[in-house]
């Protein structure tokens, strides 16, 4: 049977977690941070919080299968998934890179820029979401457009331990 | 001398406590009282804790990183770390419901101020307009009370608001943010002050700025919010443990205090209470009892009291609590500027806005954003998250947020009282808070509206769509349940704290305040209970 959201494999989790990290600051995950990454899946509220869609379904499908992929899955879910699954768990192992060896210093400004690299930064942002955004909606507007019409509402589940 | 029963060793326990040893009277403390885990690694910073540490993420987010904030149109910007659980921990035995009303209540050895951002604040007359005495009847409380717990701040703006005739210890060292904060001030304080009725100053905080009563100085380690490893910032538990060597006082955690038995005129006889050892009821005995269990938890207990002796449902109106929003902002000047999480993290900076009535006076406090959470905040920016964080690293040091508080008024829709649990002898704590004082969303309004110009005015921009309003309850500022009235009325108390309806029983905690001005509560609780102590015949 095909493995579900809900019920991730630890080896899913462990995919996910890699191409994650490299995502979220381009370096590869510790084992530590590996290991929170699955343990806090025990904990993980999607279900209770918001439910799950099959929308919800593809943009993790998507998301595991590479950087550039999880980036637009992000990108559509900030907007029509804010707080979905994906976000989710982006959002569980942000916090968990964000305390962990090494991994924190990604985390917080510690170089100064100029105010002019930081107008320009916060501008090629700007852009590139917008852009992405574009695409991003031709390739997942349709499956939720179409799930919205004819699909069940999303469903709050109970918690089940992953992994 | 009385000996004394006193249920609590929160903020308000203790110093009434304290105060009554001083006078000669017999102290027991009776308290649930979770103590507090030592925090680790004692001379670490914030970065190198997350270094150091066998298992940081468990110190950070729990266990199972189950204190994540999670996306959700309520999320606040943080959390309370899982060093602080030991705060917010409840027996099995007491329940609570309030839909609508988020309660924070603790039963921790030092109460819910062991938790605090301790900022402290003097009520001014308007502020006491409704108390049955006026501020220079506390004035020397508050002197007693900041020679106690020590307050670093300065004699500024916001001193014409909270007027204090002590010495405070010397302000703490500002972070880049605050000092910017200051400076703009300064150049446009006339027109802040003229135009937008907007005040800026430094906190009032109970964190020393030099060594004092056996605590050290903050050492700018940047802990705050995980818990203060040099005992910097003031808890209860610090006067606690000046308690244990005064003769005269003993310390009996681990009873949760149910009810008081009375006879029919009025004289309280015992208080029973549960050992969470074992489950046994007990009874003590006093000549006089003392409730400081925190304004829900001593509501309680008079309401279940009451219950208890005579079959009645009570309810206990007047419940208040500050209507509270958090404005988060940019100071433009600050991008780019890299960020020392090596400071002290809570707020350093207190604001003000005059009302036109002036009990309706607004209160505030900025904290700037260095050593907190990265991933609420994140998750919130526009953007998708890897792109969220690269424009968070560059803006850091320019986050801040503004977090306001409105006052409130007692209302008798705003009540507590008690239901039976089925199938127990207990009963549960019902909280009801639905009106808002009048005008009060109106008032919201123009009041995020001055922030904001003031804001700009200082350098700074608010995004309008991140202010996020907190439900009622958030601000953990309980007041009002059985006030404080000039002449004796039902289920209220005389303005020394003595119960009207029980002869020998002081209420010495929030539940006693007839009014709740915006700023925060707590040094008025503990001047007001070292006051009831210390006049107490
Ligand atoms: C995160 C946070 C930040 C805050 N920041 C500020 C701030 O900056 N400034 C400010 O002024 N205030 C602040 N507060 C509020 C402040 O902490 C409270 O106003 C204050 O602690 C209340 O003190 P209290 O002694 O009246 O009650 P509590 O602190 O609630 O203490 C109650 C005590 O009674 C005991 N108890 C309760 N019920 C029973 C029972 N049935 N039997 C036995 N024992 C019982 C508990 O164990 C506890 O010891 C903050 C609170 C929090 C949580
Ligand atoms: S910065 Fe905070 S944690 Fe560090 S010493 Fe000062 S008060 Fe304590």
């Amino acid at each position: 049977m095909a493995e579900s959201l809900l019920v991730a494999s630890a080896e899913s989790l462990r995919r996910e977690a890699e191409v994650f990290t490299r995502y979220l600051v381009a370096r590869s995950p510790s084992d530590y941070v590996a290991a929170k990454y699955r343990d806090g899946h025990r904990v993980i509220p999607y279900r209770r919080l918001t439910g799950t869609l099959p929308i919800d379904e593809l943009l993790v499908r998507v998301a595991r299968r590479g950087v550039a992929l999880a980036w637009l899955a992000d990108t559509y879910g900030r907007i029509f998934r804010h707080d979905g699954p994906l976000r989710q768990k982006l959002v569980l192992l942000t916090a968990i890179l964000e305390s962990s060896p090494s991994f924190h210093e990604n985390m917080t400004g510690s170089r100064s820029t100029s105010r002019v690299r930081v107008y320009l930064t916060l501008l090629g942002m700007g852009l590139g979401f917008v852009v992405r955004l574009a695409v991003a909606m031709l390739v997942f507007g349709p499956v939720q457009l179409v799930g919205a019409l004819t699909g069940p509402k999303p469903r709050a589940e109970s918690e089940r331990p992953d992994g | 001398m009385a000996s004394i029963l006193i249920v609590g060793s929160g903020a308000s326990g203790v110093h009434f406590a304290l105060t009554a040893l001083n006078k000669g009277h017999e102290v027991t403390m009776l308290d649930v009282g979770y103590p507090q885990p030592m925090p680790p690694l004692a001379e670490a910073t914030f970065n190198e804790l997350k270094e150091r540490l066998d298992d940081p993420v468990a110190y950070f987010l729990g266990t199972s990183a189950e204190t994540v904030v999670y996306p959700n149109a309520d999320a606040k910007f943080y959390a309370f770390p899982p060093s602080k659980g030991y705060v917010f921990a409840a027996p099995e035995e007491f329940k609570t419901r309030g839909p609508g009303f988020e309660p924070f209540i603790s039963f921790a050895q030092g109460g819910l101020a062991e938790a605090w951002t301790g900022g402290v604040y003097t009520f001014n007359d308007d502020d006491l307009s409704e108390f049955p005495f006026e501020y220079a009847a506390l004035e020397p409380y508050y002197q007693e009370i900041s020679r106690r717990i020590g307050i670093s701040a300065a004699k500024d703006d916001i001193a014409q608001f909270s007027p204090f005739g002590g010495d405070y210890l010397e302000p703490l060292r500002l972070d880049a943010h605050a000092e910017r904060l200051l400076e703009r001030y300064a150049t446009r304080r006339s027109h802040l002050n003229r135009h937008l009725k907007f005040y800026l100053g430094r906190s009032r905080v109970a964190t020393l700025s030099r060594d004092h009563r056996g605590r050290e100085a903050c050492d700018y380690l940047g802990r705050c919010l995980w818990g203060c490893p040099r005992k910097s910032i003031y808890a209860p538990s610090a006067t606690l443990d000046e308690l244990h060597t005064r003769a005269g006082f003993r310390y009996l955690p681990g009873f949760l205090a149910e009810h008081f038995s009375y006879e029919s005129n009025g004289r309280v006889t015992a208080v029973e209470a549960t050992s969470l050892e074992d489950g046994q009821r007990h009874t003590f005995t006093a000549e006089r009892y003392v409730l400081a269990a925190g304004t829900l938890c001593t509501s309680k207990i008079v309401l279940d009291s009451i219950y208890r002796n005579t079959g009645r449902v009570e309810r206990l109106h007047g419940l208040m609590d500050n209507r509270h929003f958090m404005m988060p902002f940019v100071n433009i000047g600050l991008l780019g500027r890299p960020v020392d999480t090596s400071t002290y993290q809570f707020h350093q900076l207190a604001l003000g806005i005059q009302a036109e009535e002036a009990h309706a006076y607004v209160h505030g406090q900025i904290t700037t954003l260095k050593a907190s959470a990265v991933h609420p905040i994140i998750q919130n920016l526009p953007l998708d998250l890897r792109a969220s964080l690269q424009v968070f690293r560059k803006a850091h040091t320019a986050l801040g947020v503004a977090n306001v508080w409105l006052h409130d008024e007692r209302r008798s829709d705003n009540f507590v009282t008690i239901r039976p649990v089925e199938g127990t002898d207990r009963t549960e704590l019902v909280i009801t808070y639905t009106s808002e004082p009048p005008g009060e969303s109106q008032r919201v309004v123009g009041v995020q509206r001055t922030l904001r110009k003031a804001l700009r005015q200082l350098g700074c921009f608010a995004p309008s769509g991140m202010t996020r309003m907190l439900p009622p309850g958030s601000s953990i500022h309980y007041a009002g349940t059985l006030p404080m009235t000039p002449r004796p009325t039902p289920l209220a108390c005389s303005p020394s704290g003595q119960s009207y309806d029980f002869e020998n029983l002081y209420l010495v905690d929030g539940a006693v305040f007839p009014f709740l001005p915006a700023k925060n509560l707590t040094f008025t609780l503990m001047a007001n209970a070292a006051r009831v102590a210390d006049i107490m015949s």
